[in-house]
């Protein structure tokens, strides 16, 4: 069952990556595959949809496993992690580099459920890590308590998450370095936002983002 | 050796409009220092604050320089090697940002790593330092083991390629307006750093010349090169071996024997000797942080990121003049200096005077040590006297005013490697063998 639909994940991104769209019907991305593992069940109680929120969601889960798994990732400050984290995810978006592309070009006013049914599948998946990375800042004092705003920090963050990604897609630079700058830059401004003290590193990426 | 400041890696300043506006901060200051220094000489005729003012506006430039990453640090650097081209105060400056810049993340190191071979460096290597050992110009220097043996692992900066034009055009009004050097002199010298700089982003290239230049060199006595290995590098990663050992300045401070000293100066005066007349390539630029001294006086040479032919027909008009009757010989030496542009039909009849005598002089001043069997470099007075050409009020002003460049590029290429293999002899009172394979 889990391999299936790790099958599924990989003919979907196959698909839209050798055909730039979406298939009309589940059952075209196997058309080139007549292996019998293929169970007619689980393709229709999937669509489209889920099965792109779920790529989104497993990249973002692999991206905190393979951040995790760097042997100085638990000596790393909190700083460092949410830095690990962004580099791993652009090297997951990268490994799928059209599928992503296509998907976060979505667009029109009728697609607007999509983005928020992805927005939202986004956020659960990655929440619990942000949460926890805040906790641990707190603790060893990377982040500053501060009452009444202190429950935004986690909206600061994911709102960076989904600018980074929106950067991504549209960085046109030599293998996306530009990208890689935007995160140093994004992940400082964030730290020190949200850190005992303030600097201008918020000038700093401002003046980053408005020109490039 | 240097340590970075990790404070500073929260502010590395990188968009195009910033650097602008940091620049244009830095204008701002430099002004701020002219008023206050005009307000004084208004107020005061004795005063000479000329020397204090320059100490300003480096530290300012400094400052703003160092902030930067990438080319316009290089810039800094290859200036800062220029005696011609800087007064004093800025060079003293400029030498620090041979050892400072701010550091990438680990995060982002292993994210190269990952990028260019699929694996992250703890599972290349046994141990990965966390932090950089050293700064490199357009990237940092790693340390690294693995089966008890110490690699340098050198990770370039992301987007260098991409800003070095860009960082450049913003460098030039600072040379321009700021140093008071003449645009035509500063476009010429521009032009050649990018080409320099545009092929230093490649560090596979440099891991194939690095490897050319140490079999080309393996004859040469008591100098000694890292092992590069291609299958740890990248264009964005270059690892060798780890060299022990210190920089000329930590060299110095442990006060080596004259012998040990004439040892390193000998060493890099064949070195050079080899790459200008043998080779007519020169690898390395002769600064400092090229190099790593062992106690016993091994030099290792460290850093090929540019190679810089010296065409034929150009060595061999630079060269003639070398020997003492060719620049005697009046129409010879006419006819080199119209050759290598340091002199135009144009000139005024005055100025054709003053520019031969200029430059006669300057070249003369350059070969002497070729004309002894030995030389010491650590004569204060022979420096006096390079300083005091450079530094002459009458010889800059004609300079800077000329509205031609003044020499081809290959020559003050040239000039450079020499002022800065000279400089490098002097801090170390070297006394060296001057035998050349010019003359041999
Ligand atoms: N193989 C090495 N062994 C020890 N230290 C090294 C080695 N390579 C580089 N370094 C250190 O890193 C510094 C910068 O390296 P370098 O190759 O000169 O960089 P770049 O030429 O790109 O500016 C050197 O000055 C030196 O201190």
């Amino acid at each position: 069952m889990k391999k299936f639909e790790k099958k599924i994940e990989i003919s979907y991104i196959n698909y839209i990556s050798s055909n730039n769209k979406r298939p009309n019907t589940l059952k075209e991305i196997f058309i080139n595959d007549d292996s019998d593992d293929i169970d007619p069940n689980t393709i229709s109680s999937l669509t489209n949809n889920t099965i792109e929120n779920n790529i989104w969601s497993n990249t973002i889960l692999t991206s905190i496993k393979n951040a995790s798994s760097d042997p100085n990732f638990q000596e790393y400050s909190v700083r460092e992690k949410l830095l690990s984290f962004f580099f791993n995810l652009s090297v997951g978006l990268q490994q799928h580099q059209d599928f992503f592309t296509y998907s976060s070009n979505i667009h029109s006013p009728f697609e607007l459920k999509e983005v928020n049914d992805r927005r939202e599948k986004i956020v659960e998946t990655i929440t619990p890590f942000l949460t926890q990375l805040i906790q641990e800042g707190i603790s060893t004092g990377e982040v500053e308590e501060r009452m009444f705003i202190q429950d935004y920090y986690i909206n600061v963050m994911l709102t960076q998450l989904f600018l980074i990604i929106k950067y991504w897609a549209e960085d046109t630079s030599n293998e996306k370095e530009n990208t890689d700058e935007a995160v140093e830059k994004s992940v400082h401004l964030i730290m020190d936002l949200i850190g005992p003290n303030f600097t201008d590193s918020a000038f700093s990426f401002a003046k980053f983002i408005f020109q490039k | 050796m240097a340590t970075i400041d990790n404070k500073s890696q929260k502010t590395i300043p990188s968009s195009k409009v910033q650097r602008v506006s940091r620049f244009v901060k830095v204008g701002a200051k430099v002004s701020t220092n002219y008023i206050k220094h005009y307000a004084k000489s208004v107020l005061d005729n004795e005063y000479t604050g000329k020397e204090e003012l320059h100490k300003e506006n480096a530290s300012d430039v400094y400052e703003a320089l160092s902030e930067l990453k990438g080319s316009a640090l290089k810039v800094a650097q290859m200036m800062s090697m220029d005696k011609n081209m800087l007064p004093q105060a800025y060079i003293e400056k400029f030498q620090m940002s041979q050892y400072s810049a701010p550091p990438l993340s680990l995060p982002l190191v292993n994210k190269t790593f990952i990028k260019s071979f699929g694996k992250a460096p703890y599972q290349l290597f046994d141990t990965f330092s966390k932090e950089a050992v050293n700064a490199a110009s357009i990237g940092q220097v790693h340390l690294a083991e693995k089966d008890g043996k110490k690699y340098a692992v050198k990770v370039q900066y992301p987007g260098v390629a991409e800003s070095v034009s860009s960082d450049l055009k913003l460098v030039k009004p600072i040379a321009v307006r700021m140093m008071g050097l003449n645009e035509q002199d500063v476009n010429h010298y521009m032009q050649e750093v990018e080409v320099m700089l545009l092929s230093e982003t490649d560090y596979e290239l440099e891991l194939e010349r690095s490897q050319k230049i140490t079999e080309a060199c393996a004859h040469i006595n008591n100098i000694y090169f890292p092992n590069y290995y291609k299958d740890l590098s990248s264009k964005k990663i270059l690892t060798m071996d780890w060299l022990d050992g210190d920089h000329l300045n930590e060299f110095l401070a442990k006060n080596p024997s004259q012998e040990i000293r004439n040892k390193v100066g000998q060493a890099l005066w064949e070195f050079y000797d080899f790459q200008v007349h043998q080779l007519k390539e020169v690898h390395a630029d002769p600064h400092p942080g090229n190099f790593i001294i062992s106690e016993d006086g091994l030099l290792g040479i460290i850093d090929f990121g540019c190679v810089k032919v010296i065409p034929q027909d150009f060595y061999q008009n630079y060269f003639d003049l070398m020997i003492p009757e060719n620049m005697e010989n009046e129409e010879k030496r006419k006819d080199v200096f119209k050759s290598m542009r340091f002199i135009y039909d144009e000139d005024s009849d005055q100025d054709k005077i003053f520019l031969d005598q200029l430059f006669k002089s300057m070249i003369s001043i350059l070969a002497r040590p070729f004309h002894t069997e030995t030389f010491d470099f650590g004569d204060p007075s022979y420096f006096e006297e390079i300083t005091a050409l450079a530094e002459n009020e009458e010889n800059q002003k004609i300079l800077r005013n000329s509205k031609k460049p003044r020499g081809i590029r290959d020559g003050l290429y040239l000039n450079r490697t020499y002022f800065g293999l000279y400089s490098i002899l002097h801090q170390l009172e070297a006394k060296v063998t001057t035998n050349s394979i010019f003359f041999s």
